[in-house]
């Protein structure tokens, strides 16, 4: 009885093993060295794409959003309050990013809204407001939040690509941790499964 | 089993369970509710997103020459003020305003919470002149820009009280013509206590300032040189929806008006006729002779401070010629 426990133990230690391996060394290969972990979109088109604080200020690990279109349009990043950012908008069209997706690395959203989609460059309700040609790229602070971030093109562009990288260099180290961690696991799973077995047989060889 | 394979295998399994336990997601991603927003308090924008908007629309309030670009850029007594200078005896639409760009705004306050209207109030020195001049800039919506709404310039050696850290906001009122504010009953005080012949005496504002006593002593003289031949009477009249006000720190008020003075001179019997003898009151009126009587309005920009626990004072002042008839 104490023989089979150990067995399956041993195959519950390497099947887990195994999976820790897999998953620790495809987050390791993701993050690289740096631990920077890229979730990307291609937002709609002609629409502006919101960022609001369930989404930019839910981790205090540094994020670097990124917004990519054709190298001659300029791509504006308006922060806000979210309420004002809100009252801006009301009902009119607009991307909203609500999430991630680990496993495609992907950031997920939802489009909201009938009318006509704004301007923001003519509203005065910007905590910041930059505009650079071709992609532009802002840095959440955690010591401002909550803040939205709207991010517009002029009308009949588009952003091409949305990528919000939270970095952090300590998951890199985690992710190998996980390796070691299912190295070990399926090393000592086997060593129970193997070298009980062949003692077994041992025995009944005696 | 042995000593040793017991330890390894407790430490595998504990490893095991660890790395796929409940909560590892959040604490390797450092997962946090939300921050929330608390729109009630602390002012709407960072103090340099209000410098540049500060800039921007006095600016464009100062370059406005036509008609078209005040109405875009001025609204309230601004507005009514840059109508009256256009309308003046001279001007044409180019020539109306002086293009004057101020110098970099200092921003003093700006209204608090999240609601609209929303104001921000600014001060610019001219270098040439070293007169101080104090700004109303107020939206009205979350889809309206700042426009222009009041200017004063602040008479020398008076000072504007702290209004408390920018950031924090302070409250903003502005009087509609049905609802007043506490500001519309100083200048309902103030401009009593300029009316002549016969002054109010009130309480709640001091007129002791070169504003009121200049006006009272004109009209003393004027009325004095009219004698027998004809009487002059002035009022001035608050524009109801013109009165705006910041709360300061220690629980006073920073109060923006506009008046309308009203200067009347009605002849006697004795009197054959009247020379109008100032050149602008000739052109506005097309007369310079009247036998029955004559009559000017003037717009009057004020600003008051009024303690929270002493009479108000008069620290800016602007009076302009609006109207003049005369029969």
């Amino acid at each position: 009885m104490t023989t089979i426990l150990r067995r399956l133990l041993g195959v519950v230690l390497i099947l887990a093993g195994l999976s820790a391996l897999v998953v620790g060394g495809w987050f390791a290969r993701a993050l690289g060295t740096e631990g920077a972990a890229s979730f990307s979109t291609t937002p709609s088109p002609e629409m502006p794409v919101v960022i609001g604080p369930d989404t930019n200020a839910r981790t205090d690990i540094p994020l670097t959003i990124t917004a990519s279109a054709d190298s001659a349009v300029p791509v504006t990043v308006s922060i806000a309050s979210p309420s004002d950012a809100d009252a801006l908008l009301g009902d009119t069209r607009h991307s909203r990013v609500t999430g991630v997706e680990v496993r495609d690395w992907a950031l997920t959203t939802t489009t909201d809204g009938t009318e006509d989609p704004v301007v923001p460059a003519t509203a005065d309700l910007w905590r910041s407001q930059s505009t650079t040609d071709g992609s532009a790229q802002v840095e959440a602070d955690l010591e401002s939040a909550p803040e939205t971030m709207i991010i517009t093109t002029p009308e009949g562009s588009s952003l091409t690509d949305l990528t919000m990288t939270w970095t952090n260099p300590a998951w890199f180290y985690q992710a190998l941790a996980l390796v070691f961690g299912g190295l070990l696991a399926v090393l000592i799973g086997l060593a129970l499964v193997v070298f009980r077995a062949r003692r077994s047989s041992e025995e009944v060889a005696r | 089993m042995t000593r040793a394979r017991r330890i390894a295998l407790v430490l595998a399994t504990s490893g095991v369970l660890a790395l796929t336990g409940c909560g590892i997601e959040e604490r390797i991603v450092h997962l946090q509710p939300a921050p929330t927003e608390n729109a009630e308090v602390g002012a709407p924008l960072r103090v340099e997103a209000a410098e540049r908007i500060a800039a921007r629309v006095l600016t464009q309030s100062a370059e406005a020459t036509t008609s078209e670009q005040r109405d875009a850029i001025q609204a309230g007594p601004a507005l009514r003020l840059a109508r009256a200078k256009a309308a003046e005896p001279g001007a044409t639409e180019s020539t109306a305003a002086p293009v004057v760009v101020p110098a970099t705004p200092t921003i003093l306050a700006m209204s608090e919470a999240q609601d609209w209207p929303r104001a921000i109030l600014a001060a610019t020195l001219d270098e040439t002149t070293q007169v101080q001049s104090l700004h109303v800039l107020v939206s009205t919506g979350p889809t309206e820009q700042y426009v222009h709404f009041a200017t004063a310039p602040m008479l020398a050696g008076t000072s504007i009280p702290s209004l408390g850290e920018i950031t924090d906001g302070a409250t903003f009122e502005s009087a509609t013509d049905e609802e007043p504010t506490d500001a519309s009953a100083i200048m309902e005080d103030y401009a009593a206590g300029l009316a002549y012949p016969e002054p109010a005496e009130v309480t709640t504002v001091s007129h002791d300032d070169i504003f009121a006593t200049s006006l009272l002593q004109n009209a003393k003289e004027q009325d004095d040189q009219l004698g027998d031949l004809g009487d002059l009477s002035q009022t001035h009249g608050v524009i109801d929806n013109a009165t705006v006000s910041f709360r300061t720190a220690d629980g006073g008020l920073v109060v923006f008006g506009q008046m309308m003075r009203t200067d009347s001179i009605t002849l006697t019997d004795e009197a054959k006729e009247l020379q109008v003898e100032d050149d602008r009151l000739q052109d506005l009126s097309g007369e310079d002779v009247v036998t029955d009587g004559f009559s000017a309005e003037y717009l009057e920009n004020v600003v008051l401070v009024v303690p929270a626990d002493a009479p108000g004072e008069l620290i800016g002042a602007e009076e302009i010629l609006r109207r003049a008839e005369g029969a």
